[in-house]
């Protein structure tokens, strides 16, 4: 473990940056996904008709 | 509840439809002229028309004039619709379409004349740049105050994408135009070599992202659904698309520079977020195709659908190819080639292009009320369009790979077995011809657009669609405030500010163990956290909530965008204040400087590289690995990202300056088979040296270590080294030319290129060619 960390960061120090914001990411990813289906698709389906919810006339 | 009507401004999308139809013949138009050029160097016609200009010209005229005024329209028209609102300020609307336009022919101007910043995608200089960053956020206000006056809760997806589109672009083009004025249209960047290279392609990377894709993926989850009337496929997975796009494109810039002088660690960076890319895209991609399902057969009957199906799944292809070129060794091959410019065009042509179409052949009949003029026209322009774009694709396919192989073909002695440039070259000519052929085809198929449009548009009357909306208030009660300082927000900013402050403390062994641990913990709290209310079971989750809030939403954004932004260019920048200092490397003099400025103008890199990469087959053809300090001093940094013709990292000192004087003059007389224009007419051109020493200070000011004493004698000093170059001339070869022309100053920065002037000051009037070596070696011949 000690060698594999020693060796990745021996490319430069500033890799922690990236590391911590890809750390970041797969938090938020993973939240946002499992928010994303846990929510009820009936709930998703009046967001998704949105843009076909539109009683327009042209004049 | 009360019921309200309210009229859509369809006029400014009317102004901006036509706008983008317009330009985007007179973009394609120039890229035609400009394959041609490619082809048959005789089309070069004049300085202000020539290869090196004009290239500019309609890279900026396709993305941000055909493309944004697009992306203008389909923002416009959808965002009132969507949040069932008129756009805030009719006034706002017309400044932000004039002006926009006002910025176009100030390019289309000054692109030709050579004022140019020597960046690509971000040619334009400083007062241009002033005025985009100006209407930019006129365009913003609008959209912002829209969102704000809107009678629909929820934030449809499509909106993400514009407020994600809003926010970067705006980090992206104030960070990257950050530079010094020297005149009324020149300027040099803030930014030096590898940190110029680095902030230049987190731009146009992103640019790429958040203008070319972006807004078109929000324009996408609109229009695919109103043309294919039914929802989108999954809203589920746009949210995910969403989040995911938006964090990681911003990372993957540094693929542009893989195999450069770029420090190892930012290319690894740049190659794994780019390869992670597909997940995101894949997503939308696949997002947009399945709203199709069930409405396949509609496509044979519709223009429209034609348009859109083949548009996302030209995304689908370039999102793939371009992953696999971000990959070290695949990029080895297929950088500086042609390759990289089918890749583009596949995702210009097919994907904007095509997104375009789709959205003009739906919009125009509704903005006129009418029906589309011709729907045979429209499938004639689908099928040429699509067979234009295919000729196009695979010739550059083929060239690049054939240039890519040709570059590192070795003999049987392991020498270069195509050792001139030129061989290279000829051997793809055939293809330049192809493109050619393929280009047309597409403008054609373009023009029958704008034909069939103008009569559709004749065939009707300009029309506001109006709604009846009802205005109730808001389901939640949930303050913007409260939702950004939710709990899964604080949550994960205490867990990952915890981190970063032990990285800051401990060894980076134990940080990891701890990165690990809390990466635990995050994932636990986010989960724990993902209700906004426990006490409240019904109430609606976190996300569900930001989705209502315009201000949070758009902070969030930012905060995804930033934060690759910061932890790649930060560590950067901070490293090169000690660069600058510990570098063996000499300032430009300002005979050189100025030839320098000349290379810009006549937009050089276009064509020519300054970046030997470490592969065996690129130091035998052009010399020693270019390295972090060669470029340390080029405001702006010239690495290139195509070579059309060879690398100029080491050139200097290996022509005399006759053989460049001829070269300039007429390329094909040294270099017969050369499609480099002639640029005869820089001979008679002369450098202003009265504007040499204010040309240093500017230097200085950004951080070239010029003396004092060295911007008092700017003037004279480039007299004098011109003459000396002009009287080497007339020895050489019996040429007459004057110490301040133009050529000769390119002559004195083309020596200067990959040698460092010797320790001692050079004698006044030096000749370049006599300067010291200290990075050239023999190389193969060209």
């Amino acid at each position: 473990m000690k060698w594999i960390v020693s060796d990745f960061f021996a490319r430069s120090p500033a890799l922690l940056g990236p590391t911590l914001a890809l750390l970041l990411f797969v938090v938020v990813f993973t939240a946002t996904a499992v928010h994303a289906f846990r929510t009820q698709k009936a709930e998703h389906d009046r967001m998704a008709r949105l843009p076909l919810g539109e009683d327009e006339r042209h004049d | 509840m009360n019921l309200k009507t309210i009229t859509y401004d369809d006029d400014i999308t009317r102004k901006f439809v036509g706008a983008s139809i317009l330009w985007g013949i007179v973009g394609m138009l120039v890229g035609v002229i400009i394959a041609l050029q490619l082809a048959f160097w005789q089309a070069n016609v004049g300085p202000y028309l020539s290869f090196g200009r004009l290239r500019p010209l309609h890279t900026n005229a396709v993305i941000f004039a055909f493309v944004g005024n697009m992306m203008f329209a389909g923002i416009y028209y959808s965002t009132q619709r969507l949040t069932k609102a008129r756009l805030a300020s009719d006034w706002l609307s017309r400044i932000h379409f004039w002006g926009w336009q006002a910025i176009i022919v100030a390019a289309a101007v000054t692109l030709p004349l050579g004022a140019t910043q020597g960046k690509e995608y971000a040619e334009l200089e400083w007062p241009i740049d002033l005025a985009i960053a100006a209407i930019w956020l006129v365009f913003a206000t609008n959209f912002f105050l829209t969102l704000k006056r809107r009678n629909e809760q929820h934030l449809y997806v499509a909106l993400w994408f514009y407020i994600a589109t809003i926010v970067t672009v705006t980090v992206l083009h104030v960070v990257n135009s950050l530079s010094i004025p020297v005149g009324p249209l020149k300027s040099y960047s803030v930014f030096g070599g590898v940190q110029d290279a680095l902030v230049q392609w987190w731009y146009g990377h992103n640019a790429v992202a958040f203008f070319l894709t972006t807004p078109i993926l929000g324009i996408m989850y609109y229009f695919l659904p109103k043309a294919a009337e039914r929802p989108v496929f999954s809203y589920r997975l746009s949210i995910i698309h969403f989040w995911s796009l938006v964090f990681l494109y911003i990372w993957a810039g540094p693929h542009h520079l893989l195999n450069t002088a770029l420090p190892d660690w930012a290319q690894t960076l740049g190659m794994v977020f780019s390869l992670m890319l597909i997940a995101p895209s894949w997503g939308g991609m696949l997002n947009g195709l399945l709203t199709l399902r069930g409405a396949w057969d509609k496509l044979r009957e519709d223009p429209v659908l034609k348009f859109f199906a083949a548009g996302v799944t030209f995304y689908g292809m370039a999102t793939f190819e371009g992953p696999m070129l971000s990959i070290k060794g695949v990029s080895g091959l297929a950088h500086y080639t042609d390759w990289i410019v089918a890749h583009v065009h596949a995702g210009a042509l097919g994907w904007n292009g095509f997104m375009a179409a789709g959205m003009f052949y739906w919009l125009v009949p509704r903005l006129y009320g009418t029906k589309l003029f011709s729907r045979s026209a429209a499938n004639f322009h689908f099928y040429i369009g699509t067979f234009g774009i295919l000729l196009y694709v695979i010739s550059m396919w083929v060239a690049g790979v054939t240039q890519g192989l040709m570059w590192r073909a070795e003999n049987e002695t392991g020498g270069l077995l195509y050792p001139s440039f030129i061989e290279t070259l000829l051997a793809i000519k055939a293809m330049y011809w192809m493109r050619l052929i393929g280009g047309t085809l597409y403008l054609v198929g373009f023009i029958v657009l704008a034909w069939n449009l103008w009569r559709t548009a004749r065939s009707g009357q300009p029309v506001d669609g109006t709604v009846e909306v009802a205005t109730a208030a808001f389901e939640d009660d949930a303050t913007e405030v409260s939702v950004l300082l939710g709990r899964p927000v604080i949550v994960t900013l205490l867990l990952g500010g915890a981190v970063l402050a032990t990285a800051a403390l401990d060894r980076v062994g134990a940080t990891v163990v701890l990165v690990a641990v809390a990466l635990i913990a995050i994932i636990m709290g986010a989960l724990s956290y993902e209700r906004a209310n426990d006490a409240a079971p019904s109430a609606p989750a976190w996300h569900r909530l930001v989705e209502g809030k315009g201000i949070s939403f758009t902070t969030l954004t930012i905060i995804a965008v930033l934060i690759g932004g910061v932890a790649e260019i930060v560590p950067s920048v901070v490293a090169g204040g000690d660069k600058l200092r510990s570098t063996s490397n000499k300032p430009y003099s300002g005979l050189e400087l100025e030839g320098r400025d000349v290379f810009l103008k006549e937009g050089c890199y276009n064509c020519h590289s300054q970046m030997i990469r470490p592969f065996t087959w690129e130091t035998a053809r052009y010399g020693e690995v270019s390295s972090e300090d060669d470029s340390i001093f080029d405001h702006p940094f010239q690495w290139g990202s195509k070579r059309t013709g060879p690398d100029l990292a080491r050139v200097g000192g290996r022509y005399s300056n006759l053989w460049h004087y001829k070269h300039m003059l007429d390329p094909r007389e040294i270099s017969p088979g050369s499609n480099m224009p002639s640029y005869a007419h820089l001979a008679g051109a002369l450098v202003d040296f009265d504007a040499t020493a204010d040309k240093l200070r500017a230097m200085r000011t950004v951080g070239v270590p010029y003396k004092p004493e060295q911007i008092a004698t700017a003037k004279r000093d480039a007299r004098q080294a011109g003459a000396a170059i002009a009287a080497a001339l007339k020895v050489e070869g019996g040429v007459e030319v004057a110490a301040d022309s133009e050529l000769v100053a390119l002559v004195a920065y083309l020596q200067r290129l990959g040698r460092v002037p010797a320790d001692a000051p050079a004698q006044p009037g030096t000749p370049a060619i006599e300067v010291a070596a200290t990075h050239g070696q023999e190389r193969s011949g060209e």
